[in-house]
């Protein structure tokens, strides 16, 4: 009996031991709002004309300013409003009318558009070329440093 | 006439030397809110999502891009720091319509004594409705 008892202990020391697993799903939630942003690059620079009847970026040595827009949805459009005037320039300066085009490239694509147009952006990141041209209504442009600020809108 | 055009060029170039980037998001950028009183008000939450400080003004609009006079914003002008977004309670006077539409714009300034000529300009749209 004792035996007996001393074979079954052995045996069920080596009886086989079940490892329970066990698992569970730990969720992740995130939400991406649906938003605009832009970023601001390097802004444009505005030379002369030969006559020096207009300021623009698209003269020789002129550049356009650039930026970026990501969106992450497509229910939005980027325009370019003109400045109403200079932020600052000589005294005496030519009375002036500003306009403004614009290039997109990357999810959005287009090119020469008039800047108060509206383009329906692409969702992903698009760059904007912004190109801006003062035009003297009479007179020409004296010596001194003219500066004007182009709006770049999401919306 | 050639030297004096390259005297005039580079004082303009110079003038536009590159500042630094400046970026900013918000949102939400639609919404529609209901109200039983005179005003409606709207939160958003604009955010610089860069690595340096910027300077944000908020403007409310109507359709046609004029200022919305009445319109109180909270705070309109402030400095947001790196990756940081804040909130901005817009209260918008109805002024006797039962319906308004408006735009509610971010705008980033360009820093005091650099030179942009790209403004920033991100806006929402909101339509406040008017509740009997």
């Amino acid at each position: 009996m004792k035996k007996l008892l001393m074979v079954a202990a052995v045996a069920a020391s080596f009886a086989p031991v079940q490892a329970f697993a066990v698992t569970a799903n730990i969720p992740f939630n995130g939400t991406v709002t649906s938003t605009c942003v832009i970023t601001v690059g390097t802004p444009g620079t505005i030379m002369p004309n030969a006559g020096f009847t207009v300021l623009g970026s698209q003269q020789a040595g002129g550049a356009q300013g650039t930026a970026t827009i990501l969106t992450t949805d497509t229910a939005f459009d980027a325009s370019v409003d003109a400045p109403s005037s200079w932020s600052s320039a000589p005294g005496g300066a030519p009375t002036t009318t500003f306009a403004t085009e614009y290039d997109l490239s990357g999810a959005t694509s287009a090119s020469n558009v008039a800047g108060a147009t509206t383009t329906a952006l692409a969702a992903g990141t698009t760059s904007v070329g912004v190109d801006l041209t003062a035009t003297a209504s009479s007179g020409t442009y004296g010596a001194g440093t003219y500066t004007a600020t182009a709006v770049l809108r999401c919306e | 006439m050639k030297i004096l055009q390259s005297l005039f060029a580079g004082v303009i170039g110079l003038a536009l030397l590159p500042s630094g980037a400046a970026a900013q998001a918000m949102s939400p950028m639609r919404a529609e809110v209901k109200s039983f009183t005179d005003n409606f008000a709207v939160r958003v939450y604009p955010a610089n999502p860069y690595e340096h400080r910027i300077r944000i003004e908020m403007k409310v609009y109507d359709q046609d891009f004029n200022e919305v006079k009445g319109a109180m914003v909270s705070p309109a002008v402030f400095t947001l720091g790196a990756r940081f977004a804040r909130p901005v309670t817009v209260m918008i006077p109805f002024n006797g319509q039962a319906e308004r539409k408006v735009r509610i714009c971010t705008e980033s300034i360009p820093f005091p004594g650099k030179t942009s000529q790209i403004k920033a300009q991100v806006c929402g749209k909101f339509r406040g409705l008017r509740q009997q």
